[in-house]
């Protein structure tokens, strides 16, 4: 542990994003360094993050990092995503109970899209598919057992035509596991370098659910093993085929603290986990779940309890709520694939900067396409379309003069305001509805933070909470520019925005703990006598992942909280929802409330089933030094505007001033309407509202 | 009124409108007590302008569009003038809106927020003096409504999915616009008295009384959504946009009718009976004529689909042209004069059987459709509707098939198409909770038909029993196989039969009732989709 948050050396925070990857970096003196670049640029450099650690420490091209001076560097990566949304993980075989070598592909049978002539469904990810004569009832009884000699030809086959990677799921193996540990066994003396059992990677019940996972993950984790290959190669400047394996063998020995930098990756579930124990099934929502544990936590460190993450980027807006606790889905649908897996519950909706704005003859529409980051939106100067993003820079929330000059087709100009007003006198000419330009991008704005307040409403009607009563979190590139609009349609009262707001996601990943889940799927009756079983299996699952955390972390014991789940169901229903562990009486009661609350009602004649348990292992790895600031003697303090711009706002242009967040003092005031601008955003303070710095330096708006 | 819409508050109440009808699902989802409503999301909610147009609605199951504003103009004809605040309706009639006795509506009328619950023909005025109120105001301004797939409504087998019934007595209970509840209160002791006084009565009528209440809840969201609208915008706005967004569907559609071609198309059923459409287009009007005249009349089973299912298949079908996320409503049908000759299986009378309408019917109704349009070949043509149950235990699924191949495309293998999304239950779920072995799933090679653009092909699907069960299958396209067009062939017909443990085969029929005993396989094979274009070697 001391290790991981010793003082005396560095830390890197890193969210590699698909278009930018962000950087938080604490220095051995315990300063703050914030740097943002692309994530991919060839030409300039093989890897972002490398980068980015090159240019905070200030090391040339040719120098190798020092290593000894860092002592970890954490990073949640895109990697695994975008080669699950391209289709380009590694070769599989899916070897599963003979019968079922269909089943993934037919799935529940159902279309994506219902009005579609042109059924299109998602690429499957194996590329040939074993059936094994093996069968368990769902009882356990041992039907048919496994025709080894075939098992062995058949692998041998697929090994021989090149594939290394395999996914084993078998039926009824989340609770009879013995057969796919017996085929693994015989994969593994074959010589494949990838074998993901079912059992393992999610022992959950539901065989397409836990099918899909598998196959992902052994699609997945390979390349996730070479990407952390490669950056530790990069870190410690081993060249491939370096000759020097002593030193590499003792750079990456975990237990050798003085000189290893520790590197960490961001699962989806919220927690840190080591680079070697990182695993494709837990890597979808690696930066996405650092922006939830970064608005949490710094939100907890400023007072605020309910609070509503909004993350608005490029092409997607992430809505996550937290009230207390982290809320995780345990059944996920990303690309077409469901994984089964505990996840960061995030609610993407399909709407951000990037957004292109339609008119169809009839209406004004926004989205649901996206301009990208290329050509990116109208004002990058790249032949982009309008997107919402210009419609800002219409209005005048956006100005040019704020923005670093790496636009244009060389990387080398302003925003492109010029090219956002001939746009949009076009627009006026095709619309011809009497509105002029500011109008009509006032119109397409309307209808964007109208989209984004119904998503989030959505989410609260269907888990059953009141949404005024929360504050609003917000972060990303986009959120700041919209914070008040969506908060003034939500009815939400009060909103957030920390400093490093716009690179949250980066921040988040460095305060994440290691977190160890580990679920097994129950499905009895709730009793004394089933309380039992779970006592024993509670203390299997815990010693299980005390292995685990042990391995990661190399921490004392007494740093681990341990929290004990059990999700409970009425009989015949499919819905679970999570209580604390504890006696019966007491699980039952808090499962009534918890119904009472969410569907308004409770049943008494149905006995309640014990669906799944699960235990979570938490070990913090950094804890923000909250610096108890004496608070500033002076108050309501004027700020001084670094420029007063004209702002199309309430129907009409306003002269607003423009202040500049890093030279804001500490409890000053801000009045309506005005701009602040920071390095990684914009915020924007609509007539209604006012800002205030708070002692740590946080934004806080609230409705006047 | 404003005769132009404005084209940003057009985007912001077509999302507004779509929005409270989703609200409303959601409550519903959430209140519902039934696995068929809270997990397999068979019902459906939607708003409609006082004339019963429907604006939107939020279905999961195509089925559901659109045919549900037959219900509640059946319920503005009877009732008019006895509407009143405080009131909801039920109703499930076949003959009157309805699609089939599960399906059961309630509606609620909503009427303008200046009257508050209890109804009063007085109100008082700024000044506090009591102003009479004018009688004409007191009409409901809009209705909301909300379907849900009852998981038992009596009749002869339970699960009310009947795969012999020949009347619509033997499949059970019918709410005709009867009152659920009445000046604000709950009807509870009518409501157990028609689901209980009934040669076949309900089998769980808590269970039926508390989706009830579920959808009741799901109304009100809907009523006060709608309410919390007029209030912020005028109920002038309110009602101009709801005539708007159907103006604006409408447009979408017409556009589409100017590219189709005049067509005509038959097909037949395994029971013989043949659905016969001709479609016209009418370039000038950019409308379109589909008229059902040449079906066959009434049948004596359950293969009858009654009006309100024809016209959801149409609703369906014309939306699946436009390519373009468009609002669902009333609107859409406009452009569209649906003629059905009364009598006619497509358009029942009492007391004909219709249970196998919703689910079988309405797959060849749809394919009739894309046949005539000459855009589509046939998909599979059924949802298998396999049930088995014993005292203990009861079980319903639908199971896919093949699509029919296109102009341009293929069709998709092992999929739900047409009138029905419904999941299927996982096998380790089904094996666990049920007493059967789910002996293989798996796609059925060679089932589509061959040609240019190949249909999807059907699945085989072996489930053993492992206690004695009754089970049932009804089914299409076991004689008749799913047509190709333009050259294409057909796709395989599907096949149910029965191995016995003995190892004896039972051929079975498209509907069947079997009693399995231990060890018995039930299997079905679902049919492929039809092939579109001749020659194969032309692929590009």
């Amino acid at each position: 542990m001391a290790s991981i948050n010793s003082g005396s050396r560095w830390q890197f925070w890193i969210d590699r994003g698909g278009t930018f990857t962000d950087i938080v970096a604490k220095s051995p003196e315990g300063k703050i360094i914030v740097d943002k670049l692309l994530s991919e640029n060839p030409e300039q450099y093989q890897d972002a993050p490398i980068q980015g650690i090159r240019d905070i420490l200030g090391i040339g091209k040719n120098q190798p990092i020092p290593t000894e001076k860092i002592g970890v560097v954490k990073m949640g990566t895109t990697v695994a995503t975008n080669a699950l949304l391209e289709r380009k993980g590694d070769r599989v075989v899916f070897v599963t109970t003979r019968g079922f070598k269909d089943a993934l592909r037919i799935g529940y049978q159902n279309r994506p899209d219902i009005f579609a002539l042109n059924i299109t469904l998602p690429e499957m990810l194996y590329e040939t598919v074993i059936e094994v004569s093996e069968r368990y009832n769902a009882q356990g009884e041992q039907l048919e057992s496994i025709n080894k000699e075939q098992v062995k030809q058949d692998l041998q086959a697929a090994f021989d035509i090149g594939i290394r990677s395999c996914a084993i799921v078998f039926m009824h193996s989340y609770r009879y596991p013995q057969h796919e540990l017996e085929v693994g066994k015989i994969a593994e003396e074959i010589g494949f370098s990838q074998i993901s059992l079912s059992h393992q990677v999610s022992p959950l019940i539901k065989f397409v659910s836990r099918g899909d996972t598998t196959v992902v993950d052994a699609y997945l984790s390979p390349i996730l093993r070479r990407y952390v290959e490669q950056v530790k190669n990069n870190l410690y400047n081993f060249k491939e085929n370096s000759n020097n394996q002593l030193l590499r063998r003792k750079a990456l020995d975990p237990t050798n603290h003085h000189l290893a930098t520790k590197l960490m990756f961001m699962q989806s579930n919220g927690g840190l986990i080591d680079a070697d124990s990182f695993q494709g099934k837990d890597s979808i929502l690696s930066g996405p779940a650092g922006g939830v544990v970064g608005a949490v936590k710094t939100c907890e460190i400023a007072g605020f309890k309910q609070i509503i993450g909004f993350d608005m980027g490029g092409t997607s807006t992430d809505v996550s709520h937290y009230r207390g606790e982290y809320e995780r889905s345990f059944e996920t649908e990303v690309a077409g694939v469901r994984l089964r897996s505990p996840m960061m519950a995030i609610h993407t909706v399909a709407a951000g900067g990037s957004s292109i704005l339609h008119f169809d003859g009839n209406r004004y529409r926004v989205g649901p396409d996206s301009a990208g980051s290329n050509p990116g939106s109208a004002c990058y100067g790249r032949g982009g379309p309008l997107t919402i993003t210009d419609c800002n820079v219409m209005v005048g929330k956006l100005q040019p003069q704020f923005f670093p000059k790496v636009f244009g087709k060389n990387a080398n100009l302003p925003l492109d305001k010029e090219v956002v007003i001939n746009k949009f006198e076009q627009l006026v000419r095709q619309i011809n509805d009497g509105r002029n330009k500011e109008q009509i991008a006032s119109g397409f704005l309307v209808i964007a933070v109208n989209n984004m307040a119904n998503a989030i409403k959505k989410i609260s009607l269907q888990k059953g909470y009141d949404v005024s009563e929360y504050t609003l979190c917000c972060f990303g590139g986009a959120g700041g520019q919209h914070a008040c609009l969506i908060a003034d349609s939500l009815g939400i009262k009060q909103i957030f925005i920390h400093p490093y707001a716009g690179v949250l996601s980066a921040y988040g990943i460095g305060l994440a703990d290691i977190i160890i889940i580990k679920e097994k799927t129950i499905e009895t009756i709730l009793n004394e006598t089933s309380l039992k079983t779970i006592r024993t299996i509670f203390a299997e699952l815990t010693i299980l992942a005390k292995q685990e955390i042990e391995i990661q972390a190399a921490t004392e014991n007494q740093q681990i909280k341990i929290y004990q789940k059990v999700y409970l169901k009425y009989a015949g229903t499919d819905f679970s929802l999570v209580v604390d562990y504890s006696n019966l009486e007491q699980m039952t009661q808090q499962f009534e409330s918890l119904h009472q609350q969410r569907y308004g009602f409770i049943v008494t004649d149905k006995n309640l089933i014990i669906e799944t348990i699960s235990i979570e292992l938490v070990c913090p790895t950094y804890q923000p030094e909250v610096i108890r600031q004496e608070p500033n003697p002076r108050k309501n303090i004027k700020p001084k505007p670094i420029d007063i711009v004209k702002v199309y706002m309430n129907n009409t242009w306003q002269d607003t001033p423009v202040y500049q967040r890093e030279t804001l003092e500490r409890e000053t005031i801000i009045n309506s309407p005005a701009i602040i601008v920071e390095a990684t955003g914009t915020n924007i303070i609509e007539p209604g509202w006012q800002g205030k710095i708070s002692n740590n330096k946080n934004l806080i708006l609230s409705k006047t | 009124m404003n005769l132009k819409p404005d084209p940003v508050r057009l985007e912001i109440f077509n999302n507004l409108y779509q929005f409270i009808a989703e609200q409303m699902g959601i409550v519903l989802q959430n209140t519902a007590m039934s696995v068929n409503i809270k997990e397999r999301l068979d019902f459906s909610c939607a708003i409609f302008d006082a004339s019963g147009s429907l604006v939107a609605n939020a279905p999961h199951i195509p089925v559901h569009l659109g045919s549900m504003s037959e219900s509640v103009r059946s319920l503005i004809k009877d009732k008019q003038d006895s509407i009143k605040p405080g009131n909801v309706y039920i109703s499930n009639n076949p003959y009157n809106g309805g699609t089939h006795l599960p399906d059961v509506t309630v509606i609620t009328p909503v009427f303008s927020p200046v009257f508050t619950f209890p109804p009063s023909p007085t109100r008082r005025g700024a000044g506090g003096e009591v102003e009479e109120i004018d009688k004409n105001l007191l009409k409901p301004i809009f209705y909301v409504a909300s379907r849900g797939h009852q998981a038992d409504i009596g009749g002869i087998t339970p699960g009310s999915m009947p795969p012999h019934s020949t009347t619509i007595e033997e499949e059970g209970i019918l709410f005709d616009n009867i009152l659920l509840v009445e000046s604000g209160i709950f009807q509870d002791k009518i409501i157990q008295k028609v689901l209980t006084n009934h040669q076949y009565p309900a089998r769980n009528i808590q269970q039926n009384i508390a989706d009830f209440k579920a959808q009741i809840a799901a109304n009100n969201r809907g009523l006060q959504e709608l309410q919390k609208m007029v209030e912020k915008y005028s109920l002038e706005v309110v009602q101009n946009y709801m005539q708007f967004v159907q103006d604006n569907a409408e447009e979408s559609v017409r556009k589409v009718i100017d590219v189709l071609q005049d067509g005509e198309f038959t097909v037949q059923l395994d029971n013989q009976a043949t659905i016969h459409s001709k479609i016209k287009i009418n370039k000038t009007t950019r409308g379109a004529i589909i008229d059902f005249t040449g079906t066959s009349p009434q049948l004596d089973n359950n293969f009858n689909a009654p009006f309100a299912i024809t016209q959801s298949v149409v609703l369906y079908v014309f939306r699946t042209l436009v390519k373009d996320n468009i609002p669902l409503n009333d609107g859409c049908l406009k452009p569209l004069q649906i003629i059905i000759p009364k009598g006619s299986m497509l358009n029942p009378q009492y007391p004909a059987a219709v249970v196998a309408g919703n689910v079988e019917t309405s797959q060849n109704i749809a394919n009739c459709l894309y046949g005539a349009l000459g855009i589509m070949a046939a998909s599979q043509g059924t949802m298998n509707n396999f049930t088995f149950g014993n005292k203990k235990y009861q079980y319903y699924e639908t199971i896919c098939g093949g699509s029919g191949a296109g102009k341009n495309y293929h069709g998709t293998d092992a999929v739900h198409t047409q009138m029905t999304n419904s999941r299927l239950t996982d096998p380790e779920v089904l094996e666990l909770r049920f007493p059967v072995l789910l002996e293989s799933f798996s796609i059925r090679k060679n089932s589509g038909g061959q040609g240019k653009y190949h249909g999807g092909n059907g699945v085989v699907r072996k489930v053993r029993f492992l206690e004695t069960m009754t089970a049932g299958i009804l089914s299409s396209s076991r004689v008749n196989s799913p047509f190709g067009l333009a050259g294409g062939e057909a796709g395989k017909t599907g096949k149910n039969y029965v191995t016995k443990k003995s190892g004896i085969s039972q051929q079975l029929n498209s509907t069947a009732t079997v009693q399995m005993q231990p060890g018995d396989t039930f299997v079905i094979e679902t049919p492929g989709g039809g092939a579109f274009g001749k020659d194969i070697t032309d692929l590009d």
